[in-house]
């Protein structure tokens, strides 16, 4: 497919002078993204970085366009976000890491027709349970040793919210740091995990980061504090990409999402005791 | 310097949604989010311009079910005002500090605000793009 960048997103006839051997268009979540590689060895690749839950497209004109120039054998391979030439390695694979992170981002920045929130994710008896946080927060781990103790995985990057409020799987590898500190694609049928197919209502937020401490000094579940409804959607909103490109949206949305929901606030220690302590709260108290 | 005898509260700029008993406002200019409870709600909603602050303390303390304070509601003010949520507001902390005292009334009457600044959507990621340390940005510099 011949792609091109909507009028006024930026020019880009530079890139359109190289001979692209392969594209596509998704629209997700109501943006159209074009991708589009120089080799078509590399056109599988493409296919892997696309966003959870976007469709493919037959729409050629774009609003955003990421390009991969893939260079001779020893030479650099390229990424360009529509006209800007974002990075550039002699490492492929790696390159194509940096192009699913920049397309997710854009996504989630931009998406017209969900919300996106900066938090895990997982399923448990019909209702959500919200992890918000920021990188290095303990997000991961958390929605890991979740996903291990039986919930069903959704996201360990973004709560993806419709106009209602529903919690839509964004089920894409998760993210888990080695001893290295260097972050590991896992796949969720390695964990045993179930994967969400369907929106559910938020019924927890979880709002923590990771405190190490000595054993039997970490932080525990009874150490969370309870957030109103109204902190709750602060909270939210703290970590919400749209927050100030779509304000109004974002307030309906996670009013919406919040309203009724337990919440708790605070730090916490090891994931995997937490993980168990939070799915029996939730059975204990939630319908 | 004094509250305004008859407060007036900020409309413009801003929007205004609900959760529970709370309100959830959005300043558009100033690109921050406010989390009003139920008492500093009914101060914000019903400070029209027109209402005394003794008038208030009774409103306040109906729908609330508790002793009229005009201290609640200068407390309430004080926040408001902090919050960029009144209109010409002039506050004077110490002597609100000195005046409340919440005599028995009430913790369940005891306004709160709650104020973030909205982050922007590379903010609210915080780590994109995740680029490793082999690939390099179009400076030529070494990503982490």
């Amino acid at each position: 497919m011949d792609l091109v960048l909507r009028r006024g997103k930026g020019r880009t006839e530079h890139l359109d002078r190289v001979a692209w051997s392969t594209g596509v268009s998704v629209d997700a979540y109501g943006m159209l993204v074009g991708l589009r590689t120089s080799d078509r060895a590399a056109s599988s690749a493409l296919h892997r970085v696309i966003p959870p839950g976007s469709r493919l497209s037959d729409e050629r004109e774009v609003d955003a366009l990421f390009s991969v120039v893939v260079g001779d054998d020893r030479r650099t391979h390229v990424l360009y976000e529509d006209a800007e030439r974002t990075a550039h390695s002699t490492d492929l694979d790696e390159l194509l890491d940096t192009l699913q992170s920049q397309l997710h981002f854009r996504v989630a920045s931009c998406a017209r027709t969900h919300l996106f929130v900066h938090a895990g994710v997982v399923g448990w008896r019909g209702g959500a349970i919200l992890i918000p946080g920021r990188t290095h927060s303990g997000k991961s781990s958390l929605v890991a040793a979740l996903v291990r103790a039986g919930a069903t995985y959704y996201s360990d990057e973004y709560a993806v919210l419709d106009d209602a409020g529903l919690v839509h799987p964004f089920a894409r590898p998760l993210g888990i740091r080695d001893a290295s500190g260097r972050t590991q694609p896992v796949q969720p049928a390695s964990l045993g995990a179930a994967i969400g197919d369907a929106p559910i209502p938020v019924r927890m937020v979880i709002a923590t980061r990771y405190v190490a401490g000595d054993r039997g000094t970490a932080p525990a579940l009874w150490e969370l504090r309870p957030m109103s409804p109204g902190e709750t959607v602060l909270a939210l909103l703290e970590n919400t990409l749209a927050a100030q490109s779509r304000p109004a949206d974002a307030l309906r949305i996670l009013c919406a999402a919040a309203s009724g929901v337990t919440s708790l606030h605070g730090p916490r220690g090891d994931a995997g005791p937490m993980a168990t302590r939070i799915l029996e709260l939730c059975s204990t108290f939630l319908p | 310097m004094e509250q305004p005898t008859y407060p007036r509260s900020r409309h413009s700029g801003l929007l205004v949604d609900h959760v529970g008993d709370e309100t959830i406002i959005y300043d558009e200019s100033r690109q921050e989010a406010h989390s009003l409870n139920r008492s500093a709600s009914l101060v914000w909603q019903h400070s029209d311009g027109a209402r005394s602050v003794q008038q208030l303390a009774a409103l306040v303390g109906k729908e609330l079910g508790v002793e009229p304070d005009e201290s609640i509601v200068e407390y309430a003010l004080d926040k408001l005002a902090s919050a960029h949520l009144l209109e010409d507001a002039t506050v004077s902390r110490r002597d609100l500090v000195r005046k409340i005292t919440f005599a028995g009334a009430a913790v369940v009457a005891l306004p709160a605000v709650l104020s973030i600044a909205t982050p922007s959507a590379a903010m609210a990621a915080s780590a994109v793009p995740t680029l490793t340390s082999k690939v390099q940005n179009s400076q030529g510099q070494n990503q982490q």
